[in-house]
């Protein structure tokens, strides 16, 4: 484990072996569409907001209201149109950035897979993916989740990495907090009796938080699952050049393996909604399964299925479904969390969720869970 | 061996007339390739003011830092300043 390091060091500035160089072309097309971000972000706070009530008659108009009136706005169109498109601008600048660099990147992966190792990475080749992994473009990103070239690739994970960061610093997100510390924050107010002995991170991408819990919890054995082979060939990478021990497998969260009763704290950031409903209870009924007594599951979340959340807010968050190519995102808000962990097993009174407002941004993130 | 995802987000279209959405993602293409020049010039005036030579090398490794963010930011600004007037135009329509 690393000596240095702490979960405070896991954010969006965390640099590392495998971490791209950005030259001046890349800061700019890569600085343009943070910008571009933030600045849509603001006028659909402001003008089209302010639109929206110059046209209703009611104080609050409701979801259904604002799409029919943002519908007829040209201004709307545009804004739908230069949004998506700062989607794509990003994706393209950061493929130019990586791509440029992958041979390097790769001999680079090639001297770190060669040195003495403090995790384990565990690929499955003939693994079953979800049709809608395969059809997907996850957030636009180029290949979406599992696209794999060879057995050296690594490139995915490069993506999702840098994609993340300017992405999120887009959404006006500082560089301070990470999803993992949200989510030891939480747990070490509620739960401050929990000692993991092992913690899973289900769907965990390239690790970028999964190295957070391993900080957080140095006397557990922090594991990792997920279906993206490149995804985790590069967080394995990546997590050994930060010098922290992964145990990364490459699993399904419907079908993770492992022993019943084999983890004390299980854990998935911003998985659920990017899953049918179907396989989010599924993923339920594994956490009952994996989890010792007194074990801990905890999931991060999109906060979009309050109810209680203004039509104008609630119409701006669903518009994710059909323009930042998240198939299931209308189908999380709509879905119960609660329920299906109460129908896997969890005790109803051992159910828990909560709204927590980001430390380091303008977010909330949504926390739901259970204590077997 | 491999697995292929798909290489691009599917396509949505927000206006009746399709060459609209294409005029503002050929807008943005261009806007984008603007401010690439730009810092790439300032890059290169910075090395010029030190006395340097600006090859390629050193504008591509030049970083301006954060005290570039303004300028970034203040372009961005001016270009989305239309989309404001037209919302605020349609908001007193």
């Amino acid at each position: 484990m690393s000596a240095t390091l702490r979960l405070e060091d896991m954010n969006r500035s965390t640099r590392h072996e495998l971490t791209p160089t950005e030259c001046t072309e890349d800061r700019a097309r890569l600085g343009f569409v943070m910008h571009l971000k933030r600045g849509l972000g603001a006028l659909g706070q402001t003008r089209l907001k302010a639109l929206v009530s110059a046209r209703s008659d009611e104080d609050l108009p409701n979801q259904s209201e604002t799409a029919d009136i943002l519908g007829q706005s040209t201004a709307f169109a545009a804004w739908s149109s230069l949004n998506r498109g700062s989607q794509r601008r990003m994706w393209m600048a950061l493929a130019d950035m990586v791509d440029r660099q992958l041979p390097a990147l790769e001999s680079q992966a090639a001297r770190l897979n060669g040195r003495e190792k403090q995790g384990s990475l565990r690929l499955v080749p003939d693994v079953e993916l979800p049709g809608y992994l395969l059809e997907t473009a996850f957030h636009g990103q180029p290949g979406g989740y599992v696209d794999t070239r060879d057995e050296r690739d690594i490139r995915a994970g490069l993506l999702q990495e840098a994609g993340g960061t300017v992405y999120t610093r887009g959404a006006g997100t500082g560089r301070k907090d990470s999803k993992a510390q949200a989510v030891v924050r939480y747990l070490d107010a509620n739960f401050p009796d929990l000692r993991p002995r092992r913690v899973l991170d289900l769907g965990c991408g390239f690790g970028g938080q999964t190295c957070g819990y391993a900080l957080a919890y140095p006397d557990a054995e922090t594991y990792g699952i997920d279906l993206g082979e490149a995804q985790l060939r590069y967080g394995h990478l990546r997590a050994e050049s930060l010098g922290i021990a992964l145990h990364l497998r490459q699993a399904d969260a419907c079908a993770p393996g492992f022993p019943d009763g084999h983890f004390d704290l299980i854990i998935s950031n911003i998985l659920l909604h990017e899953v049918p409903t179907a396989s989010m209870q599924e993923i339920m009924r594994q956490c009952h399964r994996l989890l010792a007594p007194g074990g801990v599951v905890i999931h991060q979340d999109v906060p979009t299925q309050v109810n209680a959340m203004p039509g104008f807010a609630r119409h701006m968050a669903l518009w994710q479904t059909a323009h930042n190519d998240e198939p299931f995102w209308t189908e999380f808000a709509e879905s119960s969390v609660t329920d299906a962990l109460v129908e896997a097993g969890f005790n109803v009174d051992a159910v828990f969720e909560a709204y927590v407002p980001q430390v380091d941004g303008p977010l909330t993130w949504y926390f739901v869970g259970a204590r077997h | 061996m491999g697995v292929k995802g798909p290489q691009r987000a599917s396509a949505p279209q927000y206006f009746s007339d399709p060459g609209l959405d294409a005029l503002y993602q050929m807008m943005l293409v261009l806007a984008e390739e603007v401010a690439v020049l730009r810092e790439r010039v300032d890059a290169a005036l910075a090395l010029q003011q030190e006395g340097e030579l600006a090859t390629r090398e050193r504008v591509d490794a030049l970083d301006l830092g954060d005290a570039y963010d303004p300028v970034r930011k203040d372009f961005v600004q001016r270009l989305l300043e239309p989309l404001e007037d037209l919302a605020e135009r349609e908001s007193k329509a």
